[in-house]
């Protein structure tokens, strides 16, 4: 069991049409996540990135493949892992406090135990003071802190993020990675996180999924032997860029930084 | 927080700005904002008032024979009298009391079909067209196949009000299944929601600026298909007071039932608005 990795992709196909057309967005990926493991998924636009995490989170069904987590597989959505949105997606009319004690609600537990839970994971993300407020009084940095918070309350060993903080401004990007990378010290967490921002994955990822379009695959999977905490600055993390940037590349026209 | 305290710091450089530049201009600058604060305030008011001066005026100068167009004094002592013996406020009373019936069976039941037209595209596809057909046909021109089949006792005026309140409620019903963002639909999904709770927790909530505004469209059209319903086939209510008052040709009565009338709906429309406000306080819009 404790070898077994938490989430197995493999020969994950899926296509849907667009305008009629159908387009392959993903064709027989497969990737492995080990429990604690932070896994960096990046790519050009349209190389089925986000698709592949919305087949994880269960809500596209892929038309071959296997997905499971933990060993089950995955037939809904919900099951087994939470989701970050790009945009926070907290509901407008409940507060902080209302937004992370709904994601509790499937599960079993009183509401007091729910209260409880939902307050230890707003202080975790520093929101304590924030708990009463409802979303639109809150910073873009604050609504994506108490969003992060929702899905880490469900306590899921897979937490699946799909470019978390590209509407940050980048010093509030930075300061979250950090925050992130505490909070999974702390937690003990998986992580999948879809991004465009090559500097974000390689701070934050063990490994970094590079995936390519036409039709999406993975291209390569770099493993990153780079001590932590980790500094941009170093020798070996922009080698790393630079690869990862090669990488990307298909032609030259389609570089994304 | 430091993305607070960051945005705290133009305010304050702000603040001392203002400050200065107030003891000057401020008497001045005062009298405009009360001036232009008593024009608006004064504004809603000003046409009625217009329209009442030539009324006054056509009256005065006999433009219009008495018989048809009575003065405004007249008119007043006629309110005065009917609401004094009683005989406006059980007209208004039972005219309100169909409306209330109407409203209370008509909006839930097409607040449910509509939530079937808007969850359901089979519903949609088999019962959309004829529901959009019926709709189309106001509910007046119901009226004549309606007193045939079932008299001219209050069941007509509670069916037709049933029907003018639940085209509303359903359309705007359907209208806000469907415009349930689909990223709120997908976050329910996410967090393992039950469909019921979803509905509850997340769709529900997500409707109740549409739901309100076709309710208050609903509550509108039916007491207008009220008073008509009432004038064409009743012996009572404020549509009737209307009617009677013209069969005698006494306009001042028809008049005092317009003003009734008028009054009630703008009644009806503040306490429905008060509804929602209240309601989306409790879910945190002070919009």
């Amino acid at each position: 069991m404790k070898t077994s990795p938490l989430l197995s992709v493999s020969g994950v196909s899926k296509s849907f049409p667009v305008n009629g057309v159908p387009f392959r967005a993903l064709a027989d990926v497969g990737l492995e996540l080990r429990r604690n493991e932070i896994i960096a998924v990046i790519g050009a636009s349209g190389c089925g990135k986000s698709t592949l995490l919305r087949c994880i989170a269960g809500l596209e069904t892929p038309d071959s493949g296997t997905l499971a987590i933990a060993g089950v597989p995955v037939t809904t959505a919900g099951q087994g892992s939470a989701v970050v949105f790009q945009d926070h997606r907290l509901l407008p009319w409940l507060t902080v406090r209302g937004n992370v004690e709904l994601a509790l609600e499937p599960l079993a537990m009183t509401a007091a135990e729910r209260q409880a839970r939902a307050a230890r994971y707003i202080a975790l993300v520093g929101l304590d003071a924030f708990a009463e407020s409802y979303p639109r009084q809150l910073s873009g940095g604050m609504a994506q802190r108490a969003a992060i918070a929702r899905a880490l309350a469900v306590e899921t060993d897979l937490v699946l993020m799909d470019e978390p903080f590209g509407a940050l401004d980048s010093i509030l990007r930075t300061r979250m990675q950090e925050e992130l990378l505490k909070i999974w010290r702390a937690h003990q967490v998986s992580i999948l996180i879809v991004t465009h921002d090559i500097e974000e994955a390689l701070y934050l990822a063990d490994r970094v999924v590079v995936m390519r379009p036409g039709p999406g695959h993975v291209h390569e999977v770099v493993e990153l032997a780079l001590p932590r905490p980790r500094s941009r600055d170093t020798e070996a993390f922009s080698q790393l860029r630079g690869h990862l940037l090669a990488a990307l590349a298909q032609t030259p026209a389609e570089v994304v930084a | 927080m430091s993305d607070l305290s960051v945005s705290t710091v133009p305010g304050q450089g702000a603040a001392p700005l203002a400050r200065r530049a107030r003891p000057a201009r401020q008497p001045a600058l005062r009298r405009a904002r009360t001036l232009q604060r008593a024009a608006f305030r004064a504004l809603p008011w000003l046409s009625p008032l217009a329209g009442l001066l030539l009324w006054q005026l056509a009256a005065e100068c006999a433009l219009v024979s008495e018989h048809i167009l009575p003065a405004p004094g007249r008119v007043l002592a006629t309110l005065g009298e009917l609401s004094h013996s009683g005989e406006l406020w059980s007209a208004a009373r039972i005219s309100l009391w169909r409306l209330t019936v109407g409203l209370l069976i008509g909006a839930p039941l097409g607040f449910l079909f509509g939530l079937l037209l808007g969850a359901s595209p089979r519903a949609e596809d088999w019962l959309g067209p004829s529901f959009r057909a019926i709709a189309a046909v106001p509910a007046l021109g119901w009226i004549p196949v309606l007193i045939l089949l079932v008299g001219i006792d209050e069941v007509l005026k509670v069916i037709i009000l049933i029907k003018a309140c639940f085209v509303p409620v359903a359309i705007a019903s359907r209208d806000a299944w469907r415009a349930v963002p689909a990223r709120y639909a997908e976050l329910g999904r996410v967090l393992g929601l039950s469909p019921l709770r979803q509905l509850w927790r997340i769709r529900l909530p997500a409707m109740v600026p549409t739901l309100f505004s076709g309710l208050r469209l609903a509550s509108g059209q039916a007491f207008v298909s009220l008073v008509t319903c009432e004038m064409l086939a009743a012996t009572d209510g404020l549509g009737y007071l209307m009617v009677w008052g013209r069969t005698l040709f006494q306009m001042d009565l028809v008049i005092v039932g317009m003003i009734a009338v008028g009054s009630a709906g703008i009644a009806l429309d503040r306490l429905l608005r008060g509804g929602e406000r209240a309601l989306r306080a409790r879910m945190g819009d002070d919009g």
